[in-house]
This record gives C-alpha cells, sequence and structure tokens, in this order.
C-alpha cells in the first residue's frame, strides 16, 4: 500500500513540467528511437495522462528519467528487459517510479521493489458487446510472428477470434521491421500473411492497409469491439492504437485487456470508455535471473536487437 | 430556369458538420432549381476536376457556377478553368460559400481575388458575424449575403413522443437534461461549462435532478492559432479533474461519445436545452444548434460569432445568450454570467412549439433554397478583390503559418487577431 500511496500522490502532484510530452524544451531525440517511433507509427503515438506515458529510449540517460517523479513505461518485454540488463539495480538517488506493464512483473530485478509499481488498461463498460463489427489491428512484420506462428497458422488463429463477428476489418499498415535480421525481412512476412489472409478468409477478406486514413475517417457509432494481433508485448506494451479505440467506445478482444478486478489498486479513467488500473506485485523478479546471468556470461553486448532474436529469451517469456 | 453548378467533393470531409452542411445545401439548390437544372462537379480534396467536367460548363452553358464545400478553397479549380477558357467574359457567374475555416487558407484566397478580379462573384456567409467578418478581407460587402446553412426537417423535427433518452439512461421522467453536442474541444469551452453547472447544482440555482448531457468525441485541437495542442486524452482528463471536484453529482455529466441522427432527434426532443459555451476561432455557425432549434429546443449559447444568429426576432425570449469579449489568450466569458444565464434559463416558460416553428421557417431546406435563389437572380457588382489587412495578414500567414494571430513575444493574440476577431463579439 504505501508504493500505491506514493503513486497516487504523484499523478495528482503532476503538472505539465513532469509530463515529458508536455514539455516543449526537450532536445534530446535517440536516433534509434526515431527510428522505431516513425516505423511504428501510430502505435508509438503520444497521448496524455498525469502518470507520463513515455518509451525508455525517449529519456536521454537514467539522469534524465530521474528528473520525472513517476513514468509510464510503455515498451514491451524487449525493451524493458534491455533496459533491466543494463541497470540491475536502480542508481542509489533515484527516486522516480516507474509504472510497468503488468506482464513485466517477472523480470523486473528485485533491486527496483521499492521504484515499481504495475499498470493495465482495461475497458470500463461490463455490457456484453454485440458481435457485429471487429477490426483487428496489427502489424505484418516478423514480431508478430515471435510466438512462433505462421503466418497461415496466425490467419486461423485470427479466423476462429474473427467468426461470431458480421463485418471484420483487417487493419494491417505494410511496415518494415527494424529488428528483423535481413535474412528474415527477405522472407516478407508481409506478403506471406496477406497471402494467409486471403486463403483463410476468401477474397472478399477487407483489408485496410493506409490505418493514417482509416483512423482519421473512422467514426464510432454504435458498438464495435477490435483486436490486437500483438498478445506476446514483445517491442510494446502500451499500443497508441488501443487506446485510440477505446477512446472511439471499442470493446477489446485481448486478454491483456481483460477485466481483472483487483482489490487494492488505483483507477484512472483515460476516456469514458476504458481506465488504467495500477497495482503492485509482491512476487516480482521471478525471472529476472534467467536473462541475466546468461547475458553476463555470454560477454555479448546487450542491445535491445540481441534480445529480440535470442531463441532462449523468447522462450523463457512466453513459456514454451 | 437558370442552369447551377454545385462544385464539392463527392468524397465526405472528415468534419462530420461539414458533411452534413453541403449535403443541405444540395438538397436546397435542387428545390430551388429543379433537379434537372443542377449540375454537380466533383473537385476532390486532392484539388483534382475532371477535364469534361469543366468543358460542360461552357457546353451546357451553366449561368451559375456555385462553391458548397468547405475545402479546398476554388483556386485550383478556377485555374484549370482558365486552362479550359481564358475568355473570363464567358464564364457563369462564380457564387461562394464561404465556412468558418477561410482565415486558415489565405494565401490560396488572395490567389482567388487575383483570378476573379474584375467578374461576377458573390460570397455567401451562414451567419451576420460571418459576413462582417468576412468583409475584414474582402473590399465589397455588398457582395456578401447571408444565408444560413439548411436543415433536414424531415430528419429534426418536434416529436412529441420521444422517450428514448431517459430510458436508455435510466433517468427519472421528471428529471430535467440540458444537452451539448459536437466536439468536445478545447475552445468549445466544455471544462467551463461543466464546472458552471456543477457549481449551479451545488448551490441549488437550478433543481437537483438535472442532466448534462456531452454527447459527441474528443479531439486534441487545442488553439492552433497559438501553438498550443492538447494529447489525445489530455482534455477528457482535463474535464474529469472538474467533476472529481464535485464528487456528490459527478453522476450528472453524462458523456455518451457520439450517437446516429435519429438518436439525436430524440435526445433533442427530450432534453430540455442545449447548451454551448464555445468560443471556437471558426464558429461561423453551429449545425447542431440549427438542428436542435428545428426539434423545438430552447438554447443557452455564448453570444460568439455564428450563434448569434440563431437569436430569432419571433423567439428570442425562449433563447439565452452569454456575453463574450475578446481575450488574451481565448475569449472571455465570465462565471457569473454562466450562472446567471442557466439559472434565468429554468425560470423560462418555454412553448417549443414555436421555436421549432421559427426554426423551420428559417432554417428549413426548402426556405433556404428560396433564399440562395434569390441571391443568385440578383445582381453582382464587378469584384473588386481584398483588403489592405487581408494582405497584412496573407503575409504573416506566409511566415508564421498557423500561428498568424500570435503575438512574437508570447503565446497572445496579436493585434491582427483584434482587427478581424472584434467581428464575432460585436
Amino acid at each position: 500500500m504505501p508504493m500505491l500511496n506514493k503513486v497516487a500522490r504523484l499523478i495528482e502532484e503532476n503538472n505539465y513540467n513532469s509530463i515529458h510530452y508536455k514539455k516543449w524544451n526537450i532536445k534530446f531525440r535517440d536516433e534509434f528511437f526515431k527510428e522505431v517511433y516513425w516505423a511504428y507509427f501510430p502505435i508509438t503515438e503520444k497521448y496524455y495522462f498525469e502518470g507520463n506515458p513515455a518509451f525508455i529510449y525517449e529519456f536521454r540517460d537514467m539522469f534524465d528519467m530521474g528528473r520525472y517523479p513517476i513514468t509510464l513505461i510503455r515498451d514491451g518485454f524487449s525493451g524493458v528487459l534491455d533496459f533491466f540488463l543494463l541497470h540491475p539495480k536502480p542508481p542509489y538517488d533515484f527516486k522516480s517510479v516507474l509504472l510497468l506493464h503488468t506482464r513485466m512483473q517477472k523480470i523486473v530485478p528485485p533491486a527496483w521493489k521499492n521504484n515499481v509499481a504495475f499498470y493495465k488498461v482495461q475497458g470500463s463498460s461490463t455490457d456484453t458487446p454485440t458481435k457485429e463489427k471487429l477490426i483487428v489491428h496489427g502489424l505484418s512484420t516478423e514480431e508478430y510472428f515471435w510466438e512462433g506462428l505462421s503466418p497461415i497458422e496466425l490467419a486461423k488463429r485470427l479466423k476462429e477470434t474473427t467468426k461470431d463477428y458480421r463485418d471484420v476489418t483487417f487493419l494491417i499498415p505494410q511496415r518494415e521491421s527494424l529488428i528483423s535480421t535481413w535474412e528474415k525481412r527477405n522472407e516478407r512476412y508481409d506478403i506471406m500473411f496477406y497471402k494467409a489472409l486471403y486463403k483463410v478468409f476468401g477474397f472478399d477478406v477487407k483489408i485496410e492497409m493506409n490505418i493514417n486514413e482509416y483512423l482519421k475517417d473512422f467514426k464510432a457509432v454504435g458498438d464495435f469491439s477490435f483486436y490486437n494481433m500483438d498478445e506476446s508485448l514483445g517491442l510494446i506494451a502500451d499500443n497508441y492504437i488501443d487506446h485510440y479505440f477505446f477512446w472511439k467506445g471499442g470493446n477489446s478482444l485481448n486478454k491483456n485487456h481483460q477485466r481483472e478486478d483487483k482489490k487494492k489498486s488505483l483507477k484512472y479513467k483515460l476516456s469514458p470508455y476504458h481506465d488504467l488500473h495500477i497495482f503492485t506485485h509482491s512476487n516480482i523478479g521471478e525471472d529476472f535471473l534467467k536473462y541475466y546471468l546468461p547475458y553476463r556470461n555470454s560477454g555479448k553486448q546487450i542491445s535491445l536487437y540481441s534480445i529480440y532474436q535470442n531463441e532462449v529469451v523468447r522462450k523463457i517469456y512466453l513459456g514454451d | 430556369m437558370k442552369k447551377i453548378a454545385l462544385v464539392y467533393s463527392f468524397k465526405e470531409s472528415e468534419w462530420f458538420s461539414c458533411t452534413l452542411i453541403c449535403r443541405n445545401l444540395v438538397s436546397s439548390y435542387e428545390n430551388a432549381f429543379g433537379k434537372e437544372n443542377v449540375y454537380h462537379i466533383n473537385y476532390s480534396r486532392q484539388r483534382s476536376v475532371s477535364h469534361d467536367d469543366l468543358k460542360l460548363i461552357f457546353s451546357e452553358k451553366i449561368d451559375k457556377l456555385i462553391f458548397i464545400d468547405h475545402i479546398p478553397t476554388p483556386v485550383t479549380f478556377l485555374e484549370r478553368l482558365e486552362e479550359v477558357n481564358s475568355d473570363k467574359d464567358s464564364w457563369p457567374e462564380v457564387l461562394i460559400h464561404v465556412f468558418g475555416d477561410y482565415p486558415l487558407y489565405l494565401p490560396e484566397w488572395r490567389s482567388v481575388n487575383k483570378i476573379l478580379f474584375g467578374y461576377n462573384v458573390k460570397y455567401i456567409c451562414a451567419s451576420e458575424r460571418q459576413a462582417n467578418y468576412l468583409a475584414k478581407y474582402i473590399k465589397q460587402k455588398e457582395i456578401i449575403s447571408i444565408s444560413p446553412f439548411p436543415v433536414d426537417s424531415k430528419k429534426f423535427f418536434l416529436d412529441k413522443q420521444s422517450h428514448l433518452l431517459k430510458e436508455k439512461y435510466n433517468l427519472p421522467k421528471s428529471s430535467k437534461v440540458l444537452i451539448y453536442t459536437g466536439r468536445l474541444s478545447y475552445q468549445k469551452r466544455i471544462v467551463e461549462m461543466v464546472e458552471a453547472f456543477l457549481i449551479c447544482k451545488n448551490d441549488n440555482l437550478i433543481p437537483k435532478d438535472t442532466y448534462l448531457f456531452l454527447v459527441g468525441e474528443f479531439d486534441n485541437l487545442g488553439h492552433p492559432y497559438l501553438s498550443y495542442s492538447q494529447l489525445q486524452g489530455e482534455y477528457f482528463r482535463n474535464i474529469l479533474h472538474v467533476i472529481e471536484k464535485y464528487p456528490e453529482y459527478q453522476d450528472s455529466i453524462i458523456m455518451t461519445g457520439n450517437v446516429d441522427n435519429n438518436e439525436l432527434r430524440s435526445f433533442y426532443n427530450e432534453a430540455d436545452a442545449f447548451i454551448s459555451f464555445s468560443t471556437y476561432h471558426d464558429e461561423d455557425f453551429g449545425m447542431s444548434i440549427a438542428e436542435a432549434l428545428c426539434c423545438g429546443l430552447p438554447v443557452i449559447l455564448t453570444d460568439w460569432a455564428g450563434y448569434h444568429s440563431f437569436n430569432l426576432e419571433n423567439i428570442k425570449h425562449y433563447l439565452s445568450f452569454i456575453p463574450v469579449s475578446l481575450g488574451k489568450e481565448i475569449p472571455k466569458i465570465e462565471l457569473e454570467d454562466m450562472l446567471s444565464v442557466i439559472q434565468g434559463f429554468f425560470e423560462k416558460d418555454i412553448k417549443r412549439s414555436e421555436i421549432a416553428q421559427a426554426a423551420s421557417e428559417y432554417l428549413s431546406i426548402e426556405n433556404v433554397g428560396k433564399r440562395l435563389k434569390n441571391i443568385c437572380e440578383a445582381s453582382a457588382p464587378r469584384y473588386k478583390g481584398g483588403t489592405d489587412l487581408m494582405i497584412q495578414i496573407t503575409n504573416e500567414q506566409y511566415v508564421k503559418n498557423m500561428e498568424f494571430f500570435r503575438s512574437e513575444i508570447s503565446r497572445e493574440f496579436n493585434q491582427l487577431y483584434y482587427k478581424v476577431y472584434d467581428a464575432y463579439v460585436e
């Protein structure tokens, strides 16, 4: 509870000067982050919350991050693990609180216990949505097959997810992965996946590739549901497109957004239709050493790229 | 009968109200001139127009060329037309419906002035203050006519049988409802409106069982003239912080998101008043207010820009207006005025049928069609182009883009802003 009290106080006291996305004088832009930001845009688009949502690479260093009393880390597993492998314990003068996605609890080093809490985004409606309109969104890059499914297997799984819906749209922009190897890039997951969708759903399947236009013209009247193809949260845990559809009144079909009522949690409304829940976990860091020791012993340079490509890492995270 | 060509984008606008306005204007013109005399020319958002359509203007001997969409400005169309026929004396008369976003494209309007200089041109504004505003940019006020944007009175009308709103939201039949519909945006002053409403409840100035409905979606527009933009979700959180100050009444603010037109008609018919404190920088009219009035709904509005035109003579005793004056960062509305106007509204004896009738006479597709026909038939003097003030502001826009009304040294308006925007408060 003391941690939740602290988080509540920090969020309540936060003002524009403590919110990274509202600061006008940010000069630092990490080149790698810029590439990721635009490659995955609008998944990485900014949004507002007093808990200061931001990606780790948006901060220059730990000192820079420490200037913000609280930060909601939007990175997924690989970004968070990369951060903790580089910083297995917080600097002695680091007083800030990091809010991490609840799926990251196992990879938090125990030394960070007093500096982290966890979040989850949930729809606020308890009504059962009608099974009319469904939007499936995601990319067709290698990351979306990280769980080991082939394009055709993923398409089949989506067939099952979407089977009860009358009107299904696939919102799948064509993008190049920044963390694929060149061999994998040459395999053209995008083309394989589009082909798989046509094969499994037939040639009348609705595929929208221009995501910016689609979102700009999107008019939400009546209820609809959406499904984020990225269930693993390997790269990004807090996806703008999910927020966008929540903001429009949509219902998420993702496990990651499933309602879960914890007794001791903080709840913040992000829109009339969705909330952010913040809570603590007592058993953090169960898996951290599984990643940390092999990495330290391997002598390899740690990077987001190498973490993402590492088969052992993938297996531990997905629990294969 | 004269032949007219309506020029607009066949693709819907991202601004829902503009799509609606365009559709209703088409109906008004068809009503007034007969469908067979109305030609439709697609001038796409990407500024393309077919060569055949341009030639048709001359082969069919079109009398009036009427631009009815908000974007793009007519400039590219007129340039293409010049390529097809450079003898401008053989061109039809040009009429342009002006929308609130006029100042955002001043360099283009300056080019329009250049092309049309010396020829027959008329501008049509939807409200008196928008006409005064446009007169700051155009030399001849006599070529600016006023005609409200039409309302489809088959969709928005007085319907005493409506019961959807209170049923859907489980409100007691005796409860009172104030309704706002439109974008939930910084310049629409939703924060101020919600706070004034909650203070009224807290201080027992209005009945306890009064609800405020906010119908529409949030946007992040902020105030582009002052380069103040918001992030997605920011304005919602701003409103929420106000609501949290009055926990006892938080259930009396109901946000519905978008609703379709049928549902909206029902909402307007069941509500007790439409309320909007907007001081939006291009509030040239107010389509949702026009629709609400056609359903017989009284309104509580800021006396800002196009809203002023809704103060119709026969029904003005049913309508309530809050004074507005220009401010350094945003137009000023006083809390005291907001409270007294909301409180005063509940003391009025409203006859909704009178409101619906007066509004329909002013706004119906048929009646607006007649007014537009008269405008078309009136003679037009030769166009003398824009004012010096327009040149001055356009030069600023070349340099500063959207921030042409912003002071050099602070996030406040500059003198140019006051020179033109006084038309929205006088």
